[in-house]
């Protein structure tokens, strides 16, 4: 019997060959290769500013930046789910045939999102740099809100993977719901364009407080207060120890399932 | 079930007296295993909340392994067998911890290497250098590690020219030589192998079943092999257990395990057959194996043309050979037909296929300078290769009964009237179904000992009862035998009022009618040798073997004995077989397998050779004159001297004596 050190060690050892595997298949035959995940970002902010800011004229300034935030705070969300929804579904050959902790899967995906937001966060300084928003030391705190998120997307990743494996529909309906959730939250509108019910209901949606969080500190330089932090890592705990609690109780029965 | 063996009785005699103080490897303690099939389906929200509403939910269970139990120790080489789907590999899976029992508890200490479908985990984007290291980390080893061995994966699965070749561009083979590498590169404590062996070429099969020896011998490894290959196991394994649909059959040393599986293992068939072929199978293993002696002879060739010269070769070995018969082997029904008038002349019959004339039957030809040699093709098939027949040196004279319309019905008829006219024929002929071949087959040594023409009926040119009864009244034929039931039914009616006295073999099936052939073919050959031991020559039902078999009427008809067809996969069968030789021991001196590996499997032939011995020495008669045995032994050894090689590769047929 391992001890649970040498357990870990090679948990960790498959989680980074399997990140490092599906970074690989990423860019693999691309002849840019890493940079889409620079110029991604980018070129969607170009696309969505450009349609975008002649919507809401004027009402936000510097759009592209409000804009560039938002995007790819969500994009790391919807990712990092989309991902953890599908994989223990897609490592279904291996969980059939090796001994393996299935935790490592959706824990990959979302890795893999945090990865990928991280190379993406060139794109947001170039963005910055160009519209001069000064950096402050508030920029510190992003990796706190990433652990936060990171919570949040693991917890929702882990819940999803355990639906997804006994219901597949829903892997079709996280789509639609996603979309949704897009929309739903003030990524590329202000908030103040809302009216009251819907303000309200914003109370409700947690990448609400994450993207505003992450505009805090990125745009405006300003410091989230305690209770913002709170609400934050609150939610991404609650995720968390919901999903965990559902894909342990399951996961025993993944096996006959997928 | 003809035996559930009791499992600690059988494991623990040889373990208590030498190998008590081994550590227990894996121990597996009373698994079921309980599949919810009606959860396969529920894909979608919707039926869910139907069948929870109902409360049908969790309840149609599949139980794939069923309270099993057994105890792996260290340095075993413990078989698991069974056929498709009898949960094999269901049971690999609860002991690599991928599955959980849903009863009992499995056991494991120590590390293990899960050799289960290989290359699980493989990426085919990815080159084979990466795979080798995400592999690598999926089975545990770390990242140094594989480094470290990177060089001996490599040289092993023999790939260091396509390293970076993306895996999806190799072939299957080639991905599980690598898969292989990897998992055997450490040395685990306990190894599992999952019909692994049987990917691959053959040399790299080899390859593998080395390193699995060196992890055996060398390291002392735990090994658990899952196999539906007898000799696998039996090669491999020390212990074995056979698992049938979930439930434990029998457990102990590997070779009386295989010996019965062997026998037993996925044939179907009634619980008293099964019974009765267990018993047969356990009882004949007693008997001492002795290297002199041989259970059974096979007669082979290189092809079906090649084991009709071959039967013909040994049947008339030392005869000289004055006539043949050369049937186009397309259709059996040539050489059946061919075998009554071969048998007037002393004449062995031969198959040509249709393009050329068999090398084996030319050299026949050649030596033998027959006088006289009929040409049987109905339907022309092979009148390319007949035309041969006319330019043989010798200019022998050659008889043709050929048929343009391949209508066989006439050319039996044409066949009958010649052997008539030149008075080969007594006055008495047999009736058989051109579809009914297996039934032909058996009848030949029948045919070819009585002197038997035929009369073959033909579905596509229907000739009704009251024309055949006819034909056979306006020649005067007094005797008339009917093989089966498709032949001409209602000839007897027809008959009813003619002198001619009709006798129908009929039965259940055409196995069961094929052992009364055999059994008539027996007593018809009975009194032809006295002083020379009985053959009886055996045989599968399969269509594949049909083709060998078509001229084995006359060898079997000289050598006193009889076609006998197994069906292999059926018990009842393989049972009926067993009662012909139990009770026609003493008419049988030795078994003879007719054939390639297309037909019998060793196994088969060796528990009837083995069967006939036992029979013999539970009645306590020995076998043949020790003489006449040495007659017959003195010949082939004669002949084996200055006739050419490739046609011999038999193996001697001592009978095995009380």
């Amino acid at each position: 019997m391992s001890t649970s050190s040498t357990q870990f060690k090679r948990d960790w050892s498959i989680l980074s060959s399997l990140v490092s595997k599906d970074f690989k298949l990423k860019y693999r035959r691309s002849v840019l290769g890493i940079l889409w995940s620079v110029l991604n970002p980018l070129l969607m902010m170009v696309v969505l500013s450009a349609v975008f800011s002649f919507v809401f004229r004027g009402s936000i300034e510097p759009f592209p930046v409000y804009l560039i935030l938002g995007q790819t705070l969500f994009t790391f969300m919807s990712d990092a789910t989309s991902g953890a929804m599908s994989s223990i579904i897609g490592s279904a050959p291996l969980i059939k045939k090796i001994r393996i902790k299935k935790m490592i899967f959706p824990l990959e995906k979302v890795t893999f999102a945090l990865v990928n937001f991280v190379i993406s966060l060139i794109a947001v300084a170039i963005v910055l740099l160009y519209f001069r928003v000064t950096p402050t030391a508030n920029l510190l705190l992003v990796p706190l809100l990433l652990l936060y998120l990171f919570m949040f997307s693991l917890g929702l990743g882990l819940l999803l993977a355990t639906l997804a494996v006994f219901f597949r529909d829903i892997m079709h309906l996280w789509g639609v719901i996603l979309t949704a959730w897009t929309y739903a939250t003030p990524l590329f509108y202000s908030i103040e364009i809302l009216p009251e019910w819907m303000m309200g209901l914003m109370q409700f949606n947690p990448m609400y407080y994450y993207v505003t969080y992450f505009r805090e500190i990125a745009m405006y330089g300003t410091t989230p207060g305690l209770m913002e932090n709170l609400i934050c890592f609150g939610l991404g705990l609650a995720a968390l120890v919901v999903g965990y609690a559902v894909f342990r109780g399951q996961q025993k029965k993944f096996i006959l399932y997928v | 079930m003809p035996e559930n063996v009791n499992t600690s009785a059988l494991t623990n005699a040889p373990e208590s007296t030498s190998a008590d103080n081994r550590e227990t490897m894996i121990k597996v303690d009373h698994v079921s295993m309980v599949f919810n099939m009606a959860s396969e389906q529920l894909n979608s929200l919707k039926e869910y909340a139907i069948k929870i509403a109902r409360r049908e939910l969790f309840f149609e269970g599949f139980t794939a392994l069923d309270d099993i139990s057994f105890e792996v120790k260290k340095g075993d080489v413990f078989g698991i067998m069974g056929t498709n789907g009898s949960g094999k590999s269901t049971m690999l899976k609860i002991i690599a911890g991928v599955l959980e029992p849903s009863k009992g508890s499995c056991q494991v200490n120590g590390n293990i290497a899960p050799l289960i479908e290989l290359g699980a985990g493989f990426d085919t984007e990815l080159s084979a250098r990466e795979n080798i290291y995400l592999n690598g980390s999926l089975l545990g080893y770390s990242k140094a590690f594989v480094t470290e061995h990177f060089d001996e994966i490599v040289k092993f699965a023999e790939i260091e020219k396509f390293l970076d070749m993306p895996l999806k561009n190799y072939s299957s083979g080639m991905v599980a030589r690598i898969a292989f590498a990897i998992a055997t590169v450490i040395v685990p404590e306990i190894l599992v192998v999952d019909e692994v062996l049987s990917v691959g070429d053959f040399m790299f099969q080899k390859k593998c079943e080395d390193r699995i020896s060196e992890l055996i011998e060398k390291h002392g490894v735990t090994v658990l092999i899952v196999s539906h290959s007898n000799t696998q196991v039996e090669r491999l394994c020390n212990k074995a257990i056979w698992i049938e649909k979930g439930h434990t059959r029998m457990m102990g040393q590997a070779s009386k395990v295989c010996r019965i599986y062997g026998g037993l293992g996925g044939r179907t068939g009634s619980s008293e057959s099964e019974k009765r072929v267990f018993e047969a199978l356990r009882e004949t293993g007693e008997i001492e194996d002795d290297d002199k002696l041989h259970w059974y002879e096979t007669i082979a060739g290189e092809n079906a043309d090649g084991v009709n010269s071959r039967l013909a070769l040994r049947a008339w070995e030392d005869e000289s050979i004055g006539a043949v018969a050369v049937a186009c082997g397309a259709s059996h029904i040539n050489a059946i037909m061919a075998n009554a008038i071969a048998s007037a002349h002393n004449a062995p019959v031969l198959t040509t296929k249709s393009d050329a004339l068999p090398d084996s039957v030319e050299r026949i030809l050649h030596e033998a300078k027959p006088n006289i040699i009929f040409a049987i093709d109905c339907g022309n098939q092979a009148g390319q290769a007949l035309a041969e027949l006319d330019e043989l040196p010798w200019h022998p004279h050659v008889v043709r009964f050929c048929r343009e319309d391949g209508d066989v019905h006439k050319l039996s008829w044409q066949m009958i009237d010649y052997g008539l006219e030149n008075k080969l024929f007594e006055k008495h002929a047999a009736l058989i179904d051109f579809a009914d071949n297996p039934i032909s087959l058996t009848a030949g040594p029948y045919l070819y000992a009585k002197r038997c023409p035929l009369i073959v009926t033909l579905d596509e040119k229907p000739v009704s009862a009251n024309e055949i009864a006819d034909e056979i009244c306006r020649r005067g034929i007094k005797t008339l035998c009917v093989f089966g039931t498709n032949a001409a039914p209602g000839i007897e009616d027809a008959l009813a009022q003619s002198d001619c006295v009709v006798t129908r073999i009929t039965g259940e099936g055409t196995s069961d009618i094929c052992l009364k052939i055999s059994q008539l073919s027996l007593d018809a050959t009975s009194k032809l040798q006295d002083d020379e031991p009985r053959e009886l020559c055996i045989a599968s039902l399969s269509i594949a073997q049909w083709p060998e078999l078509v001229a084995c009427g006359g060898y079997a008809a000289k050598r006193g004995g009889a076609l006998l067809l197994e069906d292999q996969t059926d018990l009842d069968s393989i049972k009926a077989c067993l009662d012909f030789i139990e009770v026609n021991f003493d008419s049988i001196d030795c078994i003879t397998a007719i054939g390639n590996q297309i037909g019998l499997s060793d196994f088969d032939k060796e528990l009837l050779g083995r069967y006939l011995t036992l029979v013999k020495k539970q009645s306590g008669i020995s076998t043949v004159i020790g003489n006449g045995r040495k007659t017959d032994q003195d010949c082939r050894s004669r002949r084996d001297l200055h006739t050419d090689n490739t046609l011999t590769n038999d193996r001697e047929n001592e009978p095995p004596r009380a």
